[in-house]
C-alpha cells in the first residue's frame, strides 16, 4: 500500500471511529412508534393469513361435502295408502328364497300407510330387515292365539330359510302356491305351513270382528319404499310424484365469463420524500395526503358449479393497484438547483425517476431551477396479472341469486410506473424500485347473478382485494382496492 | 453480566424500556456513522431510524452480546449502503482531481477537528464516499464492497484512488499544508 493512502486512510478512520453526534431529538419517540406499527402489523398478518387460510377450508371443505350429498334429501313424500293385503304367505323350496313372514301375519289386513321416505327411515327398515334374517322368533311375537302347530310351522320355514321377512311381496296364498307347484318341490311341510297361516289369517279377522285382538287399528308401515319392491308397486301405483322445482335444476355445469370494472385503488402512505441528484440542488419536500387511485380490473374466468349452492371459479384477469402521494406537492428549488436527477422515498419503495421523466417535467415546466411549483401529485401504479382461485356460495332460488364470494389470488408484475400528475396531465417520470414481481393477494365480495335467458347470466360483483404480504421488498407496503366488476358468463 | 449485556438480553425479550436504553446509549454513535455515510442530516436520521428499527427487529439473532459493537455498526453500514442503491445517485466525474501533491500523517493530525473531517468526506461525490468508507474505515475489501454496491472490483479500486486524491487535494487546499517530511 501506498504510504500516503495508508496516512489519508488512518486519518479518517480515526476521526470516524469515535465520532459521535447528537442523534434527532423526538428520534426515540419516532422509533418507538415504528416498532409499535410492526408489530400490529406482524399480528395483523398473521390474523389475516389464519382468517384466509380458515375461510378457503371452510369454503372448499363445505363445497366438496354438500358436492357429495344428493342434490334434495327431503322430499316430502305425502303418506300414501297401501293395497290391503289380503294374505300372508310362505314359501318353501329345496333353495328357498322368499318367505313372508310379518307383523301382519297376525294383524288385520287393513289399510296400510307410507312414511315419508328419508334416510333414517331406511336405516330402521334395513335394521329391521337384518333382524328378521337373524332373529326369526321375533315374528313369532304375534298377539295372536296361534297354535302350536301353526308356531312349529313357522319354525320350519325360518330354518329352512327365512329372508326377506319384511319385504315379502304382497301375493296371495294362491299365487303362491301356484308358484310353489310350478317349482315343483313343494313339501308337505310347506304346505301344512301355509294351511296353518291361513288358519292363522282367517283366526285373526275373525277375532278383529270380535274386537278381541286390536283396541286400535294398527297400520302397517312401509319404511323404503323405494328399497322394498313389492310394497313400492302397491304404495306408488296411485301416487303422483311431484319433485320441487329445485330438485330438476342447477345440475353440476361449467360456464366462462367475461367481468371487468372500476377499481379504487389505495394504502394510506407515509410521507414522500424527494430530493435532487445534484448535492448542489436542494428542493426537498414531502406530503402526507393521499388519496385512491382510481383504476380499472377486468377477468376472463371459468366457473364450474356444483349444485345450486356452491360456484368454483378461476381464470386470468388484469388489476391495477396504486397510490396517489403527494396531493399537496410544492416544489423549491434555489437558482443554483441544476440536478437532473430526482429521487423519491415512498412506502412503497424507493422512486427511481428516470432522466426521460425529468426532462418532460422539465420541457413543461413541471421542473425549473427556481421558483415554486404547486399542485403537483405523484401516482404510483402497479399493474398486474391476476389468477384467481375463488369459490362462491350463492342463495335464492329462481333467476336472482345473491352468493358471497372469497378465494385468492397470484399475481404476477408486468407493470411499474411513477407519474406526477397535474390535474389531468400526467407525465411519466420513472419507476418504484424493489417491488416483487409475484404477490398473493385475498378476494372477497358478493356477487349478484340474473339469469337473463338461458344460457346467459349477468353478474354483478362488489369486490376487495387485500396483499397477503408486502409489495416492496424493502418497505411494509401492502396494496388493496376496493372496485365492482360487472359482467356476463355463458353456461356451456 | 454487564449493563449492556443485561439490556441487549431484555431487548431480545422484547422489553421496550430496555430497547429505549439501548438507543439512548448507542444512538450518537450510530448517528455519527449515518453522518459519514450520507449526505446530509436528514438523510442520517433516516438511516439511523431505519438502523435500529432492523437492529430489534434482528437482536434477537445475535448469539454474542460482546460482539454487539461491531454487529451494530454492520447494521447501519448495511442500511446506508441499501439507501445509497436505492437513490442510485448519479453523478460527473471530474478527473482534475487527480493530484500528486502528498501529505505524512503527521502533517494533518491533530490539526483537523473530526467535524471538519465529516465535512470533508460530506464533499465527496456519494460513491467515492461510500467506497471511501467502506475500505479506509470499515476495512472492506475490494472484492466485497463490489458485491454489496454493485459495481466491479476495478471500479472499487478507481472510485478510492480518486477519493483519496480529492481529500488531500481539499486538505491541502483548506488548511494550508504543504507536501513535506519525504514521508512517501
Amino acid at each position: 500500500m501506498d504510504p500516503f493512502d495508508h496516512n489519508i486512510d488512518r486519518l479518517f478512520k480515526e476521526g470516524a471511529t469515535d465520532f459521535q453526534a447528537a442523534p434527532p431529538s423526538t428520534g426515540w419517540d419516532g422509533l418507538a412508534a415504528g416498532l409499535d406499527r410492526r408489530q400490529k402489523r406482524k399480528k395483523f398478518f398473521w390474523l389475516q393469513m389464519a382468517a384466509a387460510f380458515a375461510l378457503l377450508v371452510t369454503a372448499f371443505g363445505g363445497g366438496y361435502y354438500l358436492g357429495q350429498q344428493p342434490e334434495n334429501t327431503d322430499l316430502n313424500i305425502p303418506i300414501l295408502p297401501v293395497t290391503p293385503v289380503e294374505t300372508q304367505s310362505k314359501i318353501q323350496s329345496n333353495e328357498p328364497s322368499i318367505t313372508s313372514e310379518t307383523e301382519s301375519s297376525a294383524s288385520d289386513p287393513v289399510e296400510s300407510v307410507v312414511k315419508p321416505r328419508n334416510a333414517e327411515r331406511t336405516r330402521e327398515s334395513q335394521a329391521s330387515k337384518n333382524n328378521s334374517r337373524i332373529e326369526p322368533n321375533n315374528t313369532a311375537e304375534t298377539p295372536s292365539s296361534a297354535s302350536t302347530t301353526q308356531n312349529q310351522n313357522r319354525d320350519v320355514v325360518h330354518e329352512a330359510a327365512a329372508i326377506t321377512a319384511s319385504s315379502t311381496p304382497a301375493k296371495s296364498t294362491e299365487t303362491n302356491q301356484a308358484h310353489s307347484s310350478e317349482m315343483g318341490s313343494a313339501s308337505t311341510e310347506s304346505i301344512a305351513s301355509i294351511d296353518a297361516n291361513r288358519s292363522d289369517i282367517e283366526d285373526n279377522a275373525l277375532n278383529k270382528e270380535q274386537g278381541a285382538i286390536h283396541d286400535e287399528e294398527p297400520t302397517q308401515e312401509i319404511a323404503s319404499p323405494f328399497l322394498q319392491e313389492a310394497e313400492t308397486v302397491d304404495a306408488f301405483s296411485n301416487y303422483e310424484y311431484s319433485a320441487p322445482d329445485d330438485i330438476l335444476v342447477t345440475p353440476a355445469a361449467w360456464s366462462i365469463g367475461l367481468t371487468a370494472g372500476p377499481t379504487s385503488s389505495f394504502r394510506v402512505t407515509e410521507d414522500v420524500i424527494y430530493q435532487p441528484g445534484n448535492p448542489n440542488g436542494s428542493f426537498n419536500y414531502s406530503t402526507e395526503q393521499d388519496r385512491p387511485i382510481q383504476s380499472w380490473a377486468a377477468n376472463l374466468g371459468a366457473h364450474y358449479q356444483i349444485n345450486r349452492h356452491w360456484v368454483f371459479s378461476s381464470g386470468i384477469g388484469y388489476v391495477r393497484y396504486g397510490q396517489e402521494a403527494g396531493s399537496e406537492f410544492t416544489y423549491t428549488a434555489p437558482s443554483s438547483a441544476t440536478g437532473n436527477v430526482v429521487s423519491g422515498q415512498s412506502s412503497a419503495g424507493s422512486i427511481e425517476v428516470t432522466d426521460e421523466g425529468v426532462n418532460a417535467l422539465i420541457e413543461e415546466g413541471s421542473i425549473v431551477t427556481s421558483g415554486s411549483l404547486g399542485q403537483i401529485s405523484t401516482h404510483q401504479y402497479f399493474d398486474f396479472i391476476e389468477v384467481p382461485l375463488t369459490t362462491t356460495y350463492l342463495f335464492g332460488r329462481g333467476p336472482f341469486q345473491v352468493g358471497i364470494e372469497a378465494g385468492i389470488a397470484g399475481n404476477f408484475q408486468f407493470g411499474n410506473k411513477v407519474v406526477f400528475a397535474e390535474g389531468n396531465t400526467e407525465t411519466a417520470v420513472g419507476t418504484t424500485a424493489n417491488t416483487k414481481s409475484f404477490l398473493f393477494t385475498a378476494l372477497g365480495g358478493l356477487r349478484l347473478n340474473y339469469n337473463l335467458k338461458s344460457p346467459i347470466a349477468f353478474s354483478i360483483t362488489p369486490q376487495i382485494r387485500y396483499g397477503l404480504e408486502s409489495l416492496s421488498q424493502t418497505e411494509n407496503f401492502t396494496p388493496y382496492s376496493i372496485g365492482v366488476q360487472a359482467g356476463i358468463s355463458y353456461r356451456l | 453480566m454487564s449493563d449492556i449485556e443485561n439490556i441487549i438480553r431484555n431487548c431480545q425479550k422484547g422489553q421496550r424500556k430496555a430497547q429505549k436504553e439501548l438507543y439512548e446509549q448507542f444512538a450518537p454513535k450510530m448517528m455519527g456513522v449515518c453522518l459519514y455515510y450520507t449526505s446530509d442530516r436528514h438523510e442520517a436520521e433516516d438511516v439511523l431510524h431505519e438502523g435500529f428499527m432492523r437492529a430489534f427487529q434482528k437482536i434477537n439473532q445475535l448469539r454474542e452480546p460482546k460482539a454487539f459493537n461491531g454487529w451494530l455498526r454492520r447494521i447501519f453500514v448495511h442500511c446506508a449502503i441499501e439507501k445509497h442503491r436505492q437513490k442510485r445517485w448519479t453523478y460527473d466525474v471530474n478527473d482534475s482531481y487527480a493530484y500528486d501533491e502528498r501529505l505524512s500523517y503527521e502533517d494533518i493530525s491533530g490539526k483537523i477537528e473530526e467535524a471538519e473531517l465529516l465535512q470533508l468526506v460530506h464533499e465527496l461525490p456519494p460513491q467515492y464516499r461510500l467506497v471511501f468508507n467502506l475500505y479506509a474505515i470499515e476495512g472492506f475489501k475490494h472484492r466485497e464492497i463490489a458485491e454489496k454496491l454493485g459495481i466491479s472490483a476495478g471500479t472499487s479500486k478507481s472510485n478510492l484512488a480518486r477519493a483519496r486524491n480529492i481529500l488531500q487535494q481539499k486538505v491541502i487546499a483548506r488548511y494550508g499544508l504543504n507536501k513535506q517530511h519525504g514521508s512517501i
